[in-house]
């Protein structure tokens, strides 16, 4: 009972990996989920991310876009690319999907547990 | 299970299985307004896969663990058990009772203002709980939708109950545990407590998972409801789109919650009209030895009363006076204010008339009524002359379905196919049944609150949790008062024509809302009545070749009626019938006869009732507030509370050959003229209770209520309360002699306070101090006041009278002052010269035998010894 109820931490550090898979959340406003997998001491893991990437420019959330958009050209720049050579969304997972990526992560704690969260996207 | 109106987008993230996480918690006293919590149990429910996995909890020495805290560990389980993939961004928080969970969890004070309050229990009412949850991959930002079972439950369900009707027993604590020391249970049972404690956890996980699927399937409710009133709306709702009816036009609105313009002063006159059901106790006591009682009902009285609703014809709706026009049954939607008289002798006047200080309805024989068609057409059948103020008429468009008959019917069919079911889908019977039921209830949802004239009748209030204050319950998203006001006046109309029916000699022992208790069966019920009959098709329509109205209920040997809403069973040991009558008027059953059978529990009540007196107490068992849970994040502890018992007749009828039976007060009950002699006598009753501290038990106990309320006025004139050592004519007389400063003969010198307190000691009997002649001069009105005051004459008033004029032949002036003292043409003043006869020849007699000796007396001996002898 005890082994289901571990929590599996992750060392806040830095973690070589891969962008595994980019989805999106269709609301009102638009939200990229970013899954990293990471090679940690302790195997294989995968962290999440979901980022506001798109918002009507009237909405309070405009703002919170550029932590989305921030993301995604620091994963396109490792690959030479910008912005600007995404055409729209639809465009990003092709685009960001199996880049190599350094992740760096931290611990936030929620509900009692240490999560990690990625707090920065350099080149491997 | 999850729906999706259209196809995902692409790259749009996988939807989420629908997730149920049923909560509990299990705790022990520990202070006053704080609990030890033993454990928290979660149950997750993948209800696409079925799968579930369980999770228990115990904190160490009571620690608290916040909301994420629990569902973290709990959706970790989850996934290692492969329950679920990946934490959810959506799911349901189920709980029976959440109120007494959620508030268990250590960051309640930063959740509480981000749930509702319903029905005293705490769900999401707008926006969805927002949770920050742990996962391995990172933190996931959830919405949670609170849902507690006791609101998708038909009302008054237990978690036993739920659990039976899924199929899953709860676990029965062991002998020598109960549930408020858990504490012990766990300390010696701890795997059995584990099984005890995850049990509730899961009934409320998969009850919730249940009634969404059926709700899905069987009704095509696909949004995520909280109550099952909630899903009657969707219902109708969704009833109305399948038919092609613009809701909003159906409910004479141009959109949700706004009525079209003109029909404003209608609305006034429907919400006025619109009055609860017609609860009477028509008769009080034991019913006649040797007549079997039946307990007839109306076969789902409601529902049937709305399928009898046509697509109103909103823009004709207009005013009407013509009683030929309003006194109509289904022809159309009326209501209106009317003056009316129904002939004397009436014995269940059927006009509505609302009555002061949350007293309710009273159908008196003449005043003025707020009513319905139906209930004016039925006036007319028992020969009432009515005077229209005012009214409306509403047409149905010609031709139009009637919504409400298909809802009725699709309910009765789904009913009928799960009870056919082996085993019977009883979830499925239970819930359709209450969202049948409950679609009324949303039409009349605070139509009560519409009224232009004020009266007492409560408003529902609701708990606002995001500021911490009541609001007033606001209209459904299918509020009608006119559809309201006519189905209740529909019901109220066809119990009072089928009552007045009855055959002559009947005992009618109670009616409430849809269904009476009498000595007749459901062959002596007349359904020839125009009400009737147009019940009787709606109920054809409803159910072809079944155009039956009445059912029977129960069936009693004898009953003891002791007000509205008060009835128990009388049986003999050896009657073994299927079901009793027990209606406790509001009370609980004490809690030493809880493990007895329905008919003990009667022998009980009624043993209770005949020794009550007016201190009596029952026990009343309520729990923290739900106010004071939010407002000071204090836990669910229960309160005892011991309540005066109020079993007195409510006098909603006048009581007519009062007699005692078995020992306690039996009658029959005639209508009141007006509803100002029912205030009138309710008034007495409640001001002769309290005073006396007494209560209505026998026949003694009415006669002297009404002898105490006919001196009534003689107290308030005299200045005198009911409580007082003297009678008010004796209290008059002395506030006469009080400010005399001369005798009223020469044998009785009043110059001095103390030769006053004296001669009234002798009269009366009792000790008159000086101090009580200074105040009787001090206080209240002078002399000229008292001319006339007394109007009705007491037994302790003629008792003194007597006394009074037995001074007559030494002191001649007695009989002036007690004339004085008398209104004139009063049933005083006649009887004035029959007391003086009688006193007179009691003198005589007292002179020939020789024993009176009538002297002022000196001391309180004396006085002792003189009263002897005047009496």
């Amino acid at each position: 009972m005890a082994n289901e109820l571990e929590f599996e931490e992750l060392a806040p550090g830095k973690y070589s990996g891969t962008v595994e898979r980019v989805r999106y959340i269709f609301t009102t406003v638009t939200q990229i989920v970013i899954t990293y997998k990471l090679s940690t001491p302790t195997g294989v893991r995968r962290v999440e991310e979901k980022l506001l990437i798109s918002a009507p420019p009237a909405s309070v959330s405009y703002f919170h876009t550029t932590q989305g958009l921030g993301r995604v050209e620091d994963i396109l720049r490792i690959k030479g690319l910008t912005l600007a050579d995404a055409d729209g969304l639809k465009s990003l997972p092709r685009l960001l999907e199996g880049t190599a990526v350094t992740a760096l992560t931290r611990n936030e704690r929620t509900g009692g547990f240490n999560c990690p969260t990625v707090i920065r996207i350099e080149k491997p | 299970m999850t729906r999706r109106s259209s196809k995902p987008y692409e790259y749009e993230v996988d939807a989420d299985p629908f997730v149920v996480c049923g909560i509990d918690a299990e705790w022990t006293y520990e202070s006053a307004g704080r609990n030890l919590i033993l454990s928290y149990q979660f149950a997750v429910i993948n209800a696409n896969s079925g799968k579930m996995s369980k999770l228990i909890i115990l904190p160490k020495n009571g620690a608290r663990i916040e909301l994420e805290h629990g569902l973290s560990r709990a959706l970790l389980k989850a996934r290692k058990r492969k329950v679920i993939d990946k934490v959810p961004n959506k799911f349901v928080i189920a709980g029976h009772f959440t109120r007494a969970d959620l508030t268990t969890f250590e960051n309640f004070g930063w959740f509480k203002r981000r749930i509702g309050a319903v029905r005293k229990t705490f769900a999401t009412t707008m926006m969805p709980l927002r949770l920050r949850l742990a996962a391995s991959e990172g933190p996931v930002k959830c919405s949670c939708l609170i849902v507690d079972t006791v609101l998708l439950a038909p009302a008054g369900t237990s978690l036993e109950t739920i659990g039976k009707l899924l199929g899953m027993l709860k676990i029965e604590l062991p002998p020598g545990y109960t549930k408020d020391r858990m504490d012990l249970f766990l300390r010696d049972h701890p795997k059995l407590f584990k099984k005890y404690a995850v049990t509730d956890a899961v009934i409320a996980a998969k009850w919730v998972t249940k009634t969404y699927g059926l709700l899905l399937e069987r009704l095509g409710i696909g949004k995520k409801v909280i109550t099952l009133g909630g899903a009657a709306v969707e219902l109708v709702r969704r009833q109305a789109k399948s038919k092609g009816i613009d809701l909003n036009k159906f409910l004479g609105q141009e959109k949700p919650k706004q009525s079209y313009a003109h029909l404003a002063p209608l609305i006034a006159i429907a919400a006025q009209a619109y009055h609860g059901g017609y609860n009477i106790a028509a008769a009080l006591g034991f019913s006649p030895a040797g007549k079997e009682l039946k307990d007839l009902d109306i076969r789902s009285a409601y529902s049937t009363a709305l399928s009898l609703i046509r697509v109103p014809d909103w823009a004709g709706a207009r005013h009407c006076i013509a009683l030929k026009q309003l006194a109509v049954v289904e022809e159309a939607m009326t209501a209106g204010l009317v003056e009316f008289r129904f002939p004397d002798g009436t014995r269940f006047p059927c006009l509505p008339v609302r009555a002061s200080n949350k007293r309710g309805l009273v159908y008196p024989l003449e005043g003025s009524s707020w009513c319905t068609g139906p209930e004016l057409a039925v006036a007319i059948g028992m020969g009432a002359i009515i005077d229209v103020k005012d009214g409306y008429r509403v047409e149905w468009i010609a031709g139009s379905i009637r919504l409400f008959e298909d809802i009725t019917r699709l309910v009765g069919e789904i009913r009928a196919e799960a009870k056919a079911l082996d085993p019977p889908d009883l979830v499925l019977d239970k819930t359709v049944k209450e969202i049948g039921n409950s679609v009324y209830g949303k039409i009349a949802q605070s139509v009560a609150g519409m009224r232009v004239i004020k009266d007492d009748v409560e408003r529902r209030s609701v708990f606002n949790t995001m500021f911490g204050e009541s609001d007033q319950l606001g209209p459904s998203g299918i509020t009608n008062a006119f559809m309201a006001t006519y189905c209740t006046g529909l019901v109220r109309a066809l119990l009072l024509e089928a009552i007045s029916r009855l055959p002559q000699g009947t005992w009618v022992g109670t009616a409430t809302t849809d269904g009476f208790l009498s000595s007749c069966g459901l062959e002596g019920i007349d359904q020839s009545g125009p009400v009737a009959m147009a019940f009787a098709a709606a109920r054809e329509r409803i159910t072809p070749g079944d155009r039956t109205i009445w059912e029977t209920k129960h069936l009693i040997p004898r009953a003891l009626v002791t007000k509205t809403r008060g009835t128990f069973t009388v049986a003999p040991a050896d009657w073994n019938g299927a079901s009793v009558v027990l209606a406790k008027a509001g009370y609980m059953t004490p809690e030493a006869a809880l493990a007895l059978s329905e008919i003990e529990q009667c022998r009980v009540w009624i043993e209770l009732y005949r020794k009550r007196q007016f201190a009596t107490k029952m026990q009343s068992k309520s729990l923290t507030s739900l106010r004071t849970q939010h407002l000071f994040e204090v836990d669910l502890q229960s309160v005892v509370r011991d309540v005066r018992w109020n079993a007195d007749f409510d006098l909603k009828r006048k009581l007519a050959r009062v007699r005692d039976v078995d020992g306690l007060i039996t009658a029959e009950t005639v209508p009141w003229r007006s509803i100002d002699e029912f205030e009138q006598a309710r008034d007495l009753l409640e001001d002769w209770k309290r005073s006396q501290r007494r209560v209505l038990k026998t026949k003694q106990d009415y006669e002297d209520m009404l002898a105490w309320g006919a001196a009534k006025g003689n107290r308030s004139k005299t200045g005198t309360r009911a409580h007082n050592k003297l009678a008010p004519i004796a209290a008059a007389v002395l506030k006469v002699l009080a400010h005399r400063n001369s005798g009223i003969s020469e044998w009785f010198k009043l110059e001095s306070y103390a030769q006053k307190a004296q001669l009234m000691s002798a009269i009366c009997g009792v000790k008159i101090t000086e101090m009580d002649v200074k105040n009787a001069k001090r206080r209240g009105t002078g002399p000229a006041e008292l001319a006339g005051s007394i109007a009705t004459l007491t037994d302790d008033d003629r008792r003194f009278l007597m006394s009074w004029f037995g001074f007559y032949s030494i002191a001649p002036e007695v009989c002036d002052i007690a004339e004085m003292l008398c209104a004139r043409g009063s049933a005083a003043t006649e009887e004035l010269d029959e007391l003086f006869d009688d006193a007179a020849n009691a003198a005589r007699d007292a002179v020939a035998d020789e024993s009176l000796n009538l002297c002022i007396p000196q001391n309180d001996d004396e006085i002792l010894e003189q009263t002897t002898l005047g009496h």
